[in-house]
């Protein structure tokens, strides 16, 4: 589901599982085994990139529908697990946004230290609160590092999903960038930042160690996340969200 | 404090410290004991402090010759020096604006920023920190100072590609809060005159609540970063040191050091951190 190439000294990881790179449990597992094994081969940096019409769309509704309240719990800790590790990662990260990136898609993007965006149709957003749910403390912790406090609230009360133009012109993106042009940009941004690989990763950590303190305690609150996911209100709007998925699936 | 580095010429409004040891005023552990003694005996003084300097360079960072000649226990000695000048600086309870009449460079940009603010004359200056092309990083106190002044996407640019403004643009992103125009004609110690004047007035435009509130305000807003830097962390720095004494970074310093000698002809002097 994960195709990695190298671009110079760089990687480049491509999702490509289809199903809106939806995150199910074992999409999740090989995104955490890559990190794992791009943590100990240590490229100059990573372009996270995703194929077709979309970066990722969030979580795997369809595939999470069945599962219990500690199976959802084990899916919110690989969630945390995998944006945690490309927050921390001590080289580069960039996201090469080619498409839409919402819920957590987009919390994939804000994990990574910069989001270069494709022009045209992709759709940037966290849009938990029209489902009803919300995002889980440790991510909300780790959105803080990247975006100003006004662009947070406004992102997550507003719960909506912007073009790629207006997602820029808000500030959530760094660039955005002719659809060709986007892993070569975002190779050169690793590249701008590298002029010392070692000096890179030392800043990176002393940056982010507060937010990382502060993502792991919020972590053991995230707890208040799987609650909501099973209120029935939430419920209610996963199932209507599933039922026109399918709908739309048989119509198209 | 009236040393050879540290120049006072206070006035019955604010107290002006000028850096005088020349050399672009490169941050050696002589003026970095004569900073913290500066602010530790300014602490009941109810006037502002005005940082300034004469000449091409504010300050252009840790002095790299002496640096390069440092074994670990005398870098260590240093950077503690440094952290505490620095955080000095910025927890001081009274306004300190920094009046840059010429380039702020790596540790002399970090001195300006641990200021309230920054005043800078137009022109052909610089601001910027650039360390990571000799492939050192900062500090802790550097890294809490500039979390504390600047938001995270100019932090990052900042540090992570090493660049150097010229004043307008340094200006733009906001590293300095306000450019000082020069005119043609103006030069040297009128430039400087005219930077330290405006200097003066943001001073004391930011005490105008009076000191008291000033300093209960500041406390309060740098008590999160303050937490952060006291106690001095030696531990912390140990990676900082490990960094600095690796091959290919005291090779880098050594390149840095011949260009500085070539380009000027005379004695290099300060330049990265």
């Amino acid at each position: 589901m994960i195709r990695r190439e190298d671009h110079g000294d760089i990687r480049i990881i491509t999702m490509e599982r289809g199903k809106g790179n939806a995150l199910s449990p074992e999409f999740l597992a090989e995104l955490q085994q890559v990190l794992d094994e791009e943590r100990k081969a240590l490229p100059r940096g990573l372009v996270l990139t995703g194929s077709g019409e979309f970066f990722c769309s969030g979580l795997d509704v369809e595939a999470l529908g069945g599962l219990n309240h500690s199976q959802i719990r084990g899916v919110l800790h690989q969630l945390y697990g995998v944006c945690r590790d490309l927050f921390a990662f001590p080289r580069p990260v960039i996201a090469a946004v080619n498409g839409h990136a919402i819920a957590g898609g987009a919390l994939l993007a804000l994990a990574c230290d910069q989001r270069l965006m494709a022009q045209g149709e992709g759709k940037f957003g966290l849009n938990e609160s029209q489902l009803g749910l919300s995002v889980p403390p440790s991510l909300v912790e780790m959105c803080r590092y990247t975006l100003s406090r006004p662009l947070l609230e406004k992102l997550m009360y507003g719960g909506q999903v912007y073009p790629a133009f207006k997602a820029y012109d808000m500030g959530v993106l760094d660039e955005l960038v002719e659809g060709e042009q986007l892993v070569e940009d975002s190779a050169a941004a690793v590249h701008h930042w590298t002029s010392s690989v070692s000096a890179f990763a030392e800043i990176k950590s002393r940056l982010k160690a507060p937010t990382l303190d502060a993502m792991a305690s919020a972590h053991l609150e995230d707890e208040s996340w799987v609650t909501c996911w099973f209120r029935p209100d939430a419920q209610r709007r996963l199932k209507e969200l599933r039922e026109s998925m399918a709908k739309g699936s048989t119509e198209s | 404090m009236a040393n050879g580095v540290l120049q006072r010429e206070d006035d019955a409004r604010v107290q002006c410290w000028r850096l005088v040891r020349g050399r672009g005023n490169a941050l050696d552990p002589e003026t970095l004991q004569a900073l913290i003694d500066a602010f530790e005996e300014a602490r009941d003084d109810p006037r502002p402090v005005i940082l300034c300097a004469r000449g091409r360079s504010f300050c252009t960072g840790l002095d790299l010759q002496a640096a390069a000649t440092a074994d670990r226990a005398a870098m260590a000695h240093l950077m503690e020096r440094f952290h505490r000048a620095l955080a000095a600086c910025f927890l001081h309870p009274r306004p300190v604006v920094a009046a840059l009449g010429g380039h702020a460079l790596a540790g002399g940009a970090l001195l300006a920023l641990a200021c309230d603010r920054r005043v800078m004359a137009d022109g052909d200056r610089r601001f910027g920190i650039h360390g990571v092309h000799l492939g050192v990083s900062y500090p802790q106190v550097a890294v809490e100072i500039l979390r504390y002044q600047l938001p995270r996407p100019v932090v990052e640019e900042l540090l992570y590609a090493g660049r150097i403004f010229p004043a307008a643009m340094a200006h733009q992103w906001g590293l300095v809060d306000q450019l000082v125009a020069v005119e043609i004609g103006d030069e040297g110690e009128a430039v400087a005159e005219k930077v330290e004047e405006a200097a003066r007035r943001e001073a004391v435009a930011l005490q105008a609540m009076g000191p008291e509130s000033f300093a209960e305000l500041k406390r309060s807003l740098r008590a999160q970063a303050a937490r952060r830097l006291w106690p001095y962390d030696g531990k912390g720095a140990e990676a900082w040191l490990d960094q600095w004494f690796r091959p290919c970074t005291q090779e880098r310093l050594r390149q840095a050091l011949d260009a500085l000698a070539r380009g000027r002809g005379e004695k290099p002097a300060g330049g990265i951190l």
